[in-house]
């Protein structure tokens, strides 16, 4: 009978059919493992040239072919940042983001913390791409500026350039040219010109670089900043002289110019400080 | 003097007519709604500047818009938003977007100068519609009608806006006899930039063109078929707070009803309703500076085709309704972007393609009974509701990283239960208390499954649908109170509360994983379900008695979101390096404590009614850090307006929006792309309408 017996009946029954499905979604126990003991690493970048801070947009470097020449920009790719332990394992950072771009303009871009903890231990070296395997180096997968200035044209094999060093130097006949010292995926061309109908092959340029004297001992919540320096002016030396006069402002239609660039390149970073806190 | 010649000529050919269609009639009594409704009729859309049915919504307590341009405000009821509210077109009709960014939700696809009623249900009450999570809003259109001798009307209405020098006009045909009845509309909508009242201007034009025709037979006189369709289309439609514009949507509703009355002593009624409402929409960023590095077009085709079939039995005080519907969703779209490089002086162009759905299926059938019974002064109503969803789409695209599948099984199968339990009680002659409990089942749309890499949320992310996505879940209650009386008008008090499990939210997921295609999205985001959240609020309204000559309508509301258990990402020089947990976080996008009162006066037996309205709404605080929504500061607006009909065949409105030219935004107004700041309402309007009938 509807009665305020039943009313009571039906607000009792409405209150137990949310608490019943409030119970239905409480969590079970926490069984997660505790985390294991780790630290933080930062990667500070600078950019040198013959041991001293770039600066920029000034006629007063000298390369080893002889060349008098200003930066204007310098940008790239670092990834597959690996941390090798002495137990034989590795850390390589991709938790988060696995490809770290930086800009000597952007200052955020010069200081990297990493999202990836580092579990404590003991480590001989760490190493990086210099650029972006062919596995990720896709059209396309960078939007937003300043990375997708990066952008490489499709038809020069597409994805992104690993490096661009803009600046001028001043050519033979003392006139001031501006280069585009840029590295990417290169393209086998049939005949002696660059027409891009004429291309049959492309080349990965990325490169490893180990940096020397990179051991470390981290231990739980240590934060080590490593203090990085890219050493412009061995880009154009050891084991080559790359000499603008010979190859030219531009080039990344030109192989055999990116493949003495890659070669210069594995030395150009060094550790010149290692901060723990 | 322009009106009253019309309504001097007019009036003589109404002295041979036997019938009269009438305009309004008001009816009192109690209702067996358990509910909380809101009902809005002709009237007032005729008394006011309605640009658009999801502005026009906001008015409504409890109701707000996300507004993204100057049109097509996507509603928000109590806190529910995008699919968690169904939107319906006269009681059955559906429309799916095109848009992922909801450029074009259900509302922009219907004018406003073709509805005659909007109902707004809170609350996952009624199930003889289809699957409601948190709120139901159904816009009922003008349908042909019988005559009992041959007749033919005709409306034209024009309506100008200043401020962004909007216009609207509309005219309208119906007619027919006793047998065969029709009905044909038509419209277009002119809108240029408007001003804030902060004296800037914002991108906000668009042009609308509308038609719609109806036919309708009575077979016999139990026996009725309609059939209708309407056609609307957007033009360049800008949106200064997404990343694209809108450059063409084209949307055809078909829809076939028959309504069968008295077919015997126990059958009252039988309903058989179908449609069908593909939408063409094309979205670019042509007119952006972004366009400079990648120009991005975004073509999406999307079906909507169902239908239903109720039943109404009734023996002595027992009344049962039946039904069964269907519902099947198809969306396909893509987006091109390419990118020109001028590099050592040769210029290369690169285009990528990329699906934004791929024939992307949803199919959800319903079965629903909803059975009301009074007793001795108490009327109960339960309802159950059960529903079989499926969907699956033709991706070729896979995510899965590390062991982790974010975007794998495509398919997914679910079978809902949904049901509520209502009762209302007469406590005294005036007052009354309802009372409801509830559960609402939604399964994930086909945005949440599907989608790639589309920013369609508060945030600037790019989502990832999540093909395994679980049904969300409202268990509500709701409680109210209404006192009526004839001489000191009606005062409601209600509020409610609602646990919503298997919440529908974005986590993001690591740039080595995934990364946005769209300029502007900081990263990516998937949608995944949450455990619960929970909202609650009030609604508090108070309505002066119609027969008073001075009128005043109070409106008081607040909606409160937390989500317990929240997750926010720790970003330092642009990247995240970590996350921490949030307790208690509140929901985003849950507007403010509001207010509004209404003072009117009815001069010349009620002809001339000028009204005044003042909008009181609180800052927002509470705002969700895993989010990293904004806060929002309180504002106070006022509106004026009068109404004049000087006779039943023509009508105008005049007023003025915003009188003070107050610089404001609502809570739920989102950025301007590019930039922190919030996209504001628009500044100090005056207005006029002209509606003139015959």
């Amino acid at each position: 009978m509807p009665t305020i017996e039943n009313l009571r009946f039906w607000l009792r029954f409405s209150c137990l059919v949310v608490f019943a499905g409030y119970l239905s979604t409480c969590k079970k126990g926490d069984n997660t493992p505790p985390p294991t003991p780790s630290g933080t690493i930062i990667f500070s970048i600078e950019h040198q040239v013959d041991g001293e801070p770039l600066k920029e947009n000034e006629l007063i470097y000298t390369n080893a072919a002889g060349n008098e020449y200003l930066i204007t920009e310098v940008k790239y790719f670092i990834s597959g940042i690996t941390f090798y332990r002495n137990d034989e394992t590795t850390k390589v950072i991709a938790e988060w983001k696995d490809i770290f771009y930086v800009d000597e303009d952007i200052q955020e871009t010069k200081t990297i913390q990493f999202f990836d903890k580092i579990p404590a231990g003991i480590y001989d070296s760490i190493n990086f791409i210099f650029g972006i395997t062919e596995e990720k180096n896709k059209s396309f997968m960078y939007v937003n500026p300043p990375e997708v200035n990066m952008f490489w044209p499709e038809i020069l094999g597409g994805g992104y350039h690993y490096m661009m060093i803009n600046g001028k130097w001043k050519d033979t006949t003392g006139f001031i040219t501006p280069f585009d010292f840029h590295l990417g995926i290169g393209q086998l061309y049939k005949g002696n010109d660059y027409n891009v109908d004429s291309i049959y092959a492309y080349v990965q340029n990325y490169f490893n670089v180990s940096l020397p004297g990179s051991s470390f001992i981290i231990g739980e919540n240590d934060t080590i900043t490593f203090r990085l320096t890219m050493n412009i002016e061995n880009w154009f030396e050891n084991p080559h002289i790359f000499d603008f006069n010979q190859w030219g402002g531009a080039i990344m239609q030109n192989q055999q110019a990116m493949q003495l660039v890659k070669e210069n390149g594995r030395d150009v970073f060094s550790i010149i400080h290692i901060t723990r806190n | 003097m322009i009106l009253w010649v019309p309504c001097n000529l007019t009036a003589q050919e109404t002295i041979t007519r036997d019938t009269i269609k009438l305009k309004e009639v008001e009816v009192y009594g109690k209702t067996v709604n358990f509910f909380l409704i809101n009902v809005i009729h002709l009237k007032t859309f005729e008394s006011t500047v309605i640009r658009d049915i999801g502005d026009f919504l906001r008015q409504e307590p409890n109701v707000s818009g996300i507004r993204k341009g100057g049109v097509a405000i996507d509603p928000v009821v109590r806190g529910f938003k995008y699919n968690q509210v169904t939107v319906l077109l006269n009681s059955g009709v559906k429309i799916e977007g095109g848009c992922p960014n909801r450029m074009d939700p259900v509302s922009a696809h219907v004018e406003s100068e073709n509805i005659q009623k909007i109902e707004i249900i809170k609350g996952p009450y009624v199930l003889k519609y289809g699957p409601v999570l948190g709120a139901l809003i159904n816009l009922e259109s003008e349908l042909p009608h019988p005559y009992v001798k041959p007749e033919i009307h005709g409306e034209v209405l024009y309506g100008f806006e200043s401020n962004w020098n909007g216009q609207r006009e509309h005219i309208a045909l119906s007619g027919g006899n006793d047998r065969v009845f029709f009905n044909a509309s038509g419209g277009y909508k002119d809108y240029g930039n408007y001003t804030a009242g902060n004296h800037e201007q914002y991108n906000t034009s668009f042009q609308k063109i509308y038609g719609t025709a109806g036919l309708g037979f009575m077979l016999n006189k139990n026996h009725k078929i309609i059939l209708t369709y309407a056609y609307d289309q957007g033009k360049n439609v800008m949106y200064p707070a997404l990343p694209m514009d809108e450059r063409l949507d084209q949307t055809h509703i078909s829809s076939f009803n028959y309504t069968g009355q008295h077919l015997s002593k126990i059958w009252q009624s039988v309903e058989l309703q179908g449609y069908f409402s593909p939408v063409h929409h094309v979205m670019d960023n042509l007119n952006r500076p972004a366009s400079k590095t990648m120009q991005a077009v975004t073509t999406v085709d999307a079906w909507d085709a169902g239908g239903k079939l109720n039943g109404i039995l009734q023996s002595g005080n027992h009344k049962i309704q039946l039904g069964l519907d269907f519902e099947h969703i198809y969306k396909d779209g893509d987006k091109k972007m390419t990118m020109k490089m001028v590099m050592e002086g040769d210029t290369f162009t690169s285009v990528k393609y990329a699906n934004v759905w791929l024939n992307a299926l949803y199919n959800n059938a319903g079965s629903f009974a909803e059975y009301q019974l009074p007793l001795k002064g108490i009327d109960i109503t339960a309802a159950l509701r059960l529903d079989y969803n499926q969907a699956n789409s033709s991706d070729t695209f896979r995510l899965v990283n590390n062991g982790i599948s974010y975007f794998d099984d495509l398919s997914s199968t679910y079978f809902n239960l949904s049901f509520s339990l209502g009762i209302k009680k007469q406590l005294t002659s005036y007052l009354s208390l309802s009372a409801a409990v509830g559960r609402g089942t939604r399964s994930p749309s086909i945005l949440e499954r599907f989608i790639k890499l589309m920013p369609v949320q508060y945030d600037s992310y790019d989502y990832l649908g999540n093909p395994q996505l679980k049904p969300e879940k409202n268990h509500q209650a709701d409680i109210s109170f209404e006192f009526s009386h004839p001489s000191l008008g009606a005062l409601s008090v209600g509020g409610f509360f609602s646990l919503i499990t298997d919440y529908i939210i974005g986590k993001v997921i690591p740039p080595s994983v995934i990364k946005p295609s769209t300029q502007g999205a900081p990263g990516v985001k998937q949608f995944s379900n949450t455990d619960l959240v929970y909202l609650t609020g009030f609604e508090t309204a108070y309505r002066s008695p119609s027969a008073k000559k001075w009128g005043l309508l109070v409106n008081v509301a607040a909606t409160y979101g937390t989500e317990p258990e929240a997750v926010k990402y720790i970003v330092s020089g642009g990247q995240v390096v970590g996350e921490e947990a949030v307790k208690n976080d509140p929901l985003p996008e849950i507007p403010p404590l509001e207010g509004s009162v209404q003072f009117s006066y009815k001069f010349l037996q009620t002809k001339l009614v000028p009204r005044v309205t003042v909008r009181l709404v609180s800052e927002q605080n509470r705002v969700s850090q895993s989010y990293g929504e904004q806060e929002t500061p309180g504002f106070i607006t006022a509106a004026a307006s009068v109404s004049y009909t000087p006779c039943k065949f023509a009508s105008l409105a005049a007023g003025v929006e915003n009188i003070f030219d107050t610089p404001y935004y609502e809570h739920l107004n989102r950025r301007i792309v590019g930039s922190t700041e919030r996209l504001y309402e628009p500044g100090r309007v005056f207005y006029f309408t002209v509606i003139l009938k015959i």
